[in-house]
């Protein structure tokens, strides 16, 4: 019978020193969900995060939250991106660095209507994270 | 008979910092003319402080990495966001249980912590290095 040591998992060191497979969700117009924060859903466990936030506005009011659960909005577990652009020449802090982090998924809420989300992937599957690591302290 | 069972990762253990790191988000922290301190659950990899606000008398907050490093000026002090090329997207990559945080000067400071965790315990560094060259 032929060996078959199955999927990497959580721990396999070289999942996350090889590059990613591209995960890339733009234009996303959070202002239209008014219901509660966007779940992005990613295929695999994440090797690396990036958030861009491209609104637009006078007075930063276009700046978002994202958090790792729906619960950490409420629990003060989430971090804010300013949007892009005043209008007048300055540009804000608008995008997060690659943010080397192994989740399941990001959740976001706010009123900028163009977000990207940008990762890049291992191959390890996302049944090895329960729940995104809900309920940790810093997740929610 | 006896299992072998090797524990969690030391402080030493490459291969905790190799791996992409477990999430931890806090937001909506406010720095103010006390020193705070945030207490991680675990060893971080690396720790990315992000400041919203967009004026100028919003710069901060204050970091250091003991109480004692904020009276001896082990600390550095963080910009607004209302910048081009501003010191928010820095990933600093430390292996600390703590952080201590104030106001730089006489206005409170909005801010938000995004870290990576490895799973090595906080116990594996006795006082956040505290006393040490650099820390204070």
């Amino acid at each position: 019978m032929p060996y078959n040591p199955g999927p990497p998992g959580l721990g396999h060191v070289g999942s996350y020193e090889v590059s990613g497979k591209p995960f890339v969700s733009g234009n996303i117009d959070l202002s239209s969900y008014t219901s509660g924060p966007i779940e992005i859903n990613f295929p695999s466990v994440t090797r690396w995060i990036i958030v861009r936030n491209r609104g637009n506005s006078t007075n930063n009011a276009k700046i978002i939250k994202v958090a790792g659960s729906a619960n950490g909005f409420t629990t003060g577990e989430y971090f804010r991106i300013s949007d892009d652009y005043n209008g007048t020449g300055a540009r804000r802090n608008s995008t997060t660095p690659r943010m080397e982090l192994k989740m399941t998924r990001i959740y976001l809420t706010g009123s900028s209507d163009k977000v990207d989300v940008i990762a890049g992937l291992t191959g390890i599957p996302t049944t090895t994270i329960r729940d995104n690591w809900s309920g940790s302290a810093g997740i929610g | 008979m006896s299992i072998y069972n090797p524990g969690p990762p030391a402080l030493g253990d490459v291969g905790a910092y190799q791996v992409s790191s477990k999430p931890y988000f806090k937001g909506g922290l406010v720095a103010d003319g006390t020193i705070r301190v945030i207490q991680f659950p675990a060893v971080t990899n690396w720790i990315h402080i992000r400041n919203a606000t967009t004026l100028l008398a919003g710069d901060g907050p204050r970091i250091s990495f003991s109480e004692n490093g904020m009276n001896t000026n082990n600390f550095f002090d963080l910009y607004s966001t209302y910048v081009e090329n501003d010191t928010n997207s820095v990933t600093l990559y430390f292996k600390v249980t703590e952080l201590y945080y104030k106001r730089p000067a006489s206005s409170n400071v909005a801010f938000d912590i995004v870290a990576g965790l490895t799973n090595i315990p906080t116990s594996s560094i006795p006082n956040n290095w505290s006393g040490s060259a650099g820390i204070g």
